[in-house]
Order: C-alpha cells, then sequence, then structure tokens
C-alpha cells in the first residue's frame, strides 16, 4: 500500500473535492454535479470492495 | 512494475476520481459564483424598481434577448434562499407559466419583424411593435404586478384589431349598446400551468373580417408576456 501512496492520496484528494464541489452548487444542485459524483463514488466504491476482498487495491 | 489488465483497470479509476473531483469542485465554485451574481442583479433591479416612479425600456434587438433576462431573473429569483415550502411550491409552478409564456413567444415570433420599444407607468404600458404588415401600437392596462407576485395574471388590452389566428381560445361579444365587438382570448394551456394571459380587444364591428394582418391578437399576448418580463425585470 505504501508503495502505492501517491496515486492513492491524489485519488482521495480528488473524492472530498468532489464532495466539496458537490456541495458547493447550493441547495438545488445541477445535474450535473449529482452524476459526477455519482461517478466517483461508484468508482471509489468499487475499489474499496476490491480492497477487501482482494487484500489490496488493483495496482 | 508489472502492467496488467488490473494495474490498468486501478490506475485508470484512481485517475477518474482525480479528474473528476477536481472539475466538480471547480465547476462546483464557478456556479455558486454565478448564482450570487444574478442574485445581486435581482436585488438590484429591485432596488431601483423601488427607487422609480415611472420607467423606460427600450428593447433593440430581438425578443429572445428579452425573454432570456426574464427567465434568468425568474431563475435568479428561485435560486434566492427562501426558506417557505410554499415559496417553493409556488416558484416550481411559475416555471411552467414560464413555459406556457415561451410557446406562445415562439408561435407569434414569426409574425413579428421587431419590437422596437415598451414605456409606460405603473398603470399603463404603451407597447410599439413592428409587424409584417406595418406597426402596431398598443396600450395596454395591466390588472398585474408581476407572476412572481400573483398566481394568476390577468391582463386587458384595449386596441383596434382583427383577429384570424385560432390556437389562442378566442370569444366573440358583442356590446349592443356601442355596436363594437370584444373578442376574448386566452392563452394556450391555462388548464396546465395556471396563467390566464387575457387579450380583451374592442374592435369596430366594420372591421371584423378585413384581411388586416394575422395573429394581432397572439401579439397582444406576446406584449402581454413582454410586459410582464419587463414588470419582472423593474421588480413590480
Amino acid at each position: 500500500m505504501s508503495e502505492h501512496r501517491g496515486p492513492v492520496v491524489t485519488a482521495a484528494l480528488g473524492l472530498v473535492s468532489a464532495i466539496v464541489g458537490f456541495f458547493a452548487t447550493g441547495r438545488e444542485a445541477p445535474k450535473w454535479a449529482a452524476v459526477g459524483l455519482m461517478v466517483v463514488l461508484a468508482v471509489a466504491l468499487a475499489l474499496v470492495i476490491h480492497y477487501y476482498i482482494a487484500g489490496g487495491l488493483p495496482l | 512494475m508489472k502492467v496488467t489488465l488490473a494495474w490498468i483497470v486501478g490506475h485508470l479509476s484512481l485517475v477518474v476520481i482525480a479528474v473528476l473531483g477536481i472539475l466538480l469542485l471547480a465547476g462546483g465554485l464557478v456556479h455558486s459564483c454565478e448564482k450570487d451574481q444574478w442574485r445581486d442583479q435581482y436585488i438590484d433591479a429591485l432596488n431601483a424598481a423601488a427607487r422609480a416612479d415611472s420607467t423606460r425600456i427600450v428593447y433593440q434587438d430581438s425578443l429572445t434577448t428579452i425573454y432570456e433576462r426574464y427567465a434568468m431573473i425568474l431563475t435568479a429569483k428561485e435560486l434566492a434562499d427562501l426558506e417557505l415550502e410554499e415559496e417553493r411550491r409556488l416558484r416550481r409552478k411559475q416555471k411552467l407559466d414560464l413555459i406556457a409564456l415561451h410557446e406562445l413567444y415562439t408561435s407569434a415570433r414569426g409574425q413579428i419583424v421587431g419590437l422596437t420599444e415598451a414605456y409606460g407607468d405603473r398603470d399603463t404600458t404603451r407597447i410599439h411593435i413592428a409587424g409584417r404588415d406595418g406597426p402596431i401600437a398598443m396600450e395596454a392596462r395591466l390588472s398585474i404586478a408581476s407572476p412572481l407576485v400573483q398566481p394568476q395574471a390577468s391582463v386587458q388590452y384595449t386596441m383596434s384589431a382583427v383577429i384570424e389566428d385560432l390556437r389562442i381560445r378566442i370569444r366573440q361579444l358583442e356590446d349592443p349598446e356601442t355596436g363594437r365587438v370584444l373578442l376574448q382570448a386566452t392563452s394556450p394551456h391555462p388548464q396546465v400551468t395556471g396563467v390566464r394571459l387575457e387579450g380583451a380587444v374592442a374592435i369596430e364591428r366594420t372591421r371584423l373580417g378585413q384581411e388586416d394582418g394575422p395573429s394581432r391578437l397572439k401579439w397582444l399576448l406576446l406584449g402581454g408576456a413582454v410586459v410582464e418580463g419587463a414588470r419582472l425585470l423593474l421588480g413590480r
């Protein structure tokens, strides 16, 4: 895990940015923000599931 | 480092998260700034309207410009931070009203060469339209403040005109005392939108049936939409 710290940290920052960006659009968020956040969360969830099933990230 | 399919998929996933995240952050911040900008402009328009007793508005280009401003002001208004659910519900309905006005505008657009100017005071608005068959001047007495304030918009007009377009529902009445014919028209989908753009056009009986230019009542109703837009811009 430690050898892949760079890309993992970058992706984690991307995840945080996505969440912050989504909520920055306001209470009635536009559709593109919702779709973008869904995509990011789905990919992140897939990686987390892979991590726990396979014992590591596919890197 | 062995490049396998899993390696590629894994790295692609991280790249997608990172890139999309940055884009979302940038887009969200820009969206937030635009929203504040429109809200400021709307508040400025309200303040300006409060200071002015009468206002002159000149439309130089096409009606599209006016309509777009109208739409954007509505959006800005919608974006205002209002907590009451009743007001939010009203705004959703006003979106539908706007669609009806847009339909009206779209269907009448082919008949209009250009809208030259509209001006007036609190009670009366005069609109000059350059029609295909010559200029049309109309004077509208409005019984509404704005569709934002009042759910049902009722507009009454007095003008000489000949009606031949039937897309708008038209009712014909005759005043036996004056011998004048009163034509009442309503916009296409009042039952759906709640909009009642009513034009009452009093015309001389002798002119009824003359080919005096098509769809003039539509122009009137369109003028009503424009007037509403103007009043909305003025915050009245």
